[in-house]
């Protein structure tokens, strides 16, 4: 492969990689809006309304976790019928998204055969993988 | 009045607000608005702060999570752990829409960023769990002391446009770190490659670390490390910082969230303020003295620094 196929190649590649930033970051923005919305209108019952939430902020994040009762790891899963958690999922959909991204990014260095790079944002997708699943983060 | 002065009046405010806080913050979870008021004048409030933050992050050339966190913390009530959070997810929602069309132009380069990206998430990954075993105070007095080293950093670090680079080091020629980008300013194709990777990889550690453990993000470090460590251009350093800064700030988020720091009624205005803001300011940018703006930040991000740094300290 000479060197100029190679560049193109990459290009195609890191094109693809912008596109998919592009979609994932609209997706992201609407539906963080929308969850927000619902939860602050009251439209979806929340454990804790929006208003009560100014009484807690000032706690660190574990004691409002404990005093409140929101879940804390990946326990909101059982909670999509809760406001606050419909809130908190539309404002982590910007991570999803990014480790989403790095997948992809593998994806299409594999699929232009640039293997080295394609191995490089594996391992950044399995690090953000760890991260996620808070077994590193005691979560 | 011009753009100028408009934009060094409101960041004179935000400096006259800032002072009293020696005085008033001996409470790592206070800042200094303290009021009784309904949850949605809370997130007005906080949108049209951040908005504004946005809008100088821009004309003064910093990341929206550097101004983010130390001054948002030192006038918002919010817990400390909350404003780190949110400081990330603002800083990351940033370079991700940002990241596209740098992509597009050429100028960002994922063979560039990426290698450093997944040392430097591991480092952001630690910063942010170290950060969250240590007391509140102490994290926030290092970050007084980031902060600081910061300041100084904007006033010594130079920039080069274009760095001579007479030989790349074996791993960036194995990795194929390089590339070319038309200069539409002179009008020339750029070629360019790297030195130094080695030092980089250890480099972009401890620059991940910071970010993680503050919720800063670290376009701050990204740019002079890309620049002038490593020696790509400068616009290739600072388009590929975005890329960096959105899978570092993930890296780190996901320790954020799974503790429980992303409150959505801080993080969402912040968001949506940030993202407003920093379109504006791309748009007046043209028009205001940067120079000016850019030494004004550089003197809020002083005091907030001093404030955050004793805030955190005395309070121990």
């Amino acid at each position: 492969m000479d060197s100029r196929s190679l560049t193109n190649q990459i290009e195609l590649a890191q094109l693809s990689y912008a596109t998919l930033l592009v979609w994932l970051v609209r997706v992201g923005l609407v539906v963080m809006s929308v969850f927000f919305l619902l939860y602050a209108t009251g439209w979806v019952p929340a454990a804790i309304p929006i208003g009560e939430v100014p009484a807690y902020w000032a706690m660190d994040a574990s004691s409002y976790a404990r005093t409140v009762g929101v879940p804390t790891g990946w326990h909101w899963i059982h909670f999509l019928d809760d406001g606050s958690v419909l809130a908190f999922l539309g404002t982590i959909l910007f991570p999803i998204a990014s480790t989403i991204a790095a997948f992809a990014a593998a994806a299409l260095f594999a699929r232009n055969r640039v293997t080295v790079y394609s191995l490089i944002a594996l391992a950044e997708t399995v690090v953000l993988v760890i991260a996620a699943t808070g077994i590193i983060a005691g979560g | 009045m011009t753009t100028t002065r408009r934009i060094s009046a409101l960041l004179l405010l935000l400096l006259v607000l800032s002072v009293p806080l020696f005085a008033e913050s001996d409470d790592a979870s206070t800042g200094l608005i303290q009021a009784d008021l309904p949850w949605w004048a809370w997130a007005l409030l906080l949108f049209a702060f951040t908005l504004a933050l946005g809008v100088v992050a821009v004309l003064g050339g910093v990341g929206g999570g550097v101004l983010f966190v130390p001054i948002v913390s030192a006038l918002f009530p919010f817990h400390f752990d909350f404003v780190r959070g949110a400081g990330l997810m603002v800083a990351l929602a940033g370079a991700l829409s940002a990241s596209p069309r740098l992509l597009r132009s050429g100028l960002a380069s994922l063979r560039l960023g990426l290698p450093f990206a997944l040392v430097g998430s591991v480092g952001s990954v630690a910063g942010a769990m170290i950060g969250f075993a240590l007391p509140t105070e102490v994290v926030q007095g290092l970050l007084g002391v980031a902060i600081v080293g910061i300041v100084i950093l904007m006033l010594i670090s130079g920039q080069s446009e274009v760095p001579s680079i007479d030989h790349a080091d074996r791993l960036s020629s194995w990795l194929g770190i390089g590339g070319t980008y038309f200069d539409e300013s002179s009008g020339e194709q750029i070629d360019w490659k790297i030195h130094r990777a080695p030092l980089g990889l250890l480099t972009f550690v401890g620059i991940g670390f910071l970010a993680g453990m503050f919720g800063v993000g670290a376009g701050w470090a990204n740019v002079p490390a890309f620049n002038l460590l490593l020696g790509a251009p400068l616009k290739v350093a600072v388009a590929t910082s975005g890329i960096n800064l959105a899978l570092n700030g993930t890296a780190a988020a996901w320790v954020y969230i799974n503790r429980g720091a992303v409150l959505a009624l801080v993080a969402v205005p912040s968001i949506a303020g940030m993202m407003i803001g920093t379109r504006i300011g791309a748009q007046i940018l043209p028009r205001v003295k940067a120079k000016v703006v850019r030494w004004l930040v550089i003197v809020i991000l002083l005091v907030s620094g001093l404030r955050s740094l004793f805030a955190g300290f005395l309070s121990l």
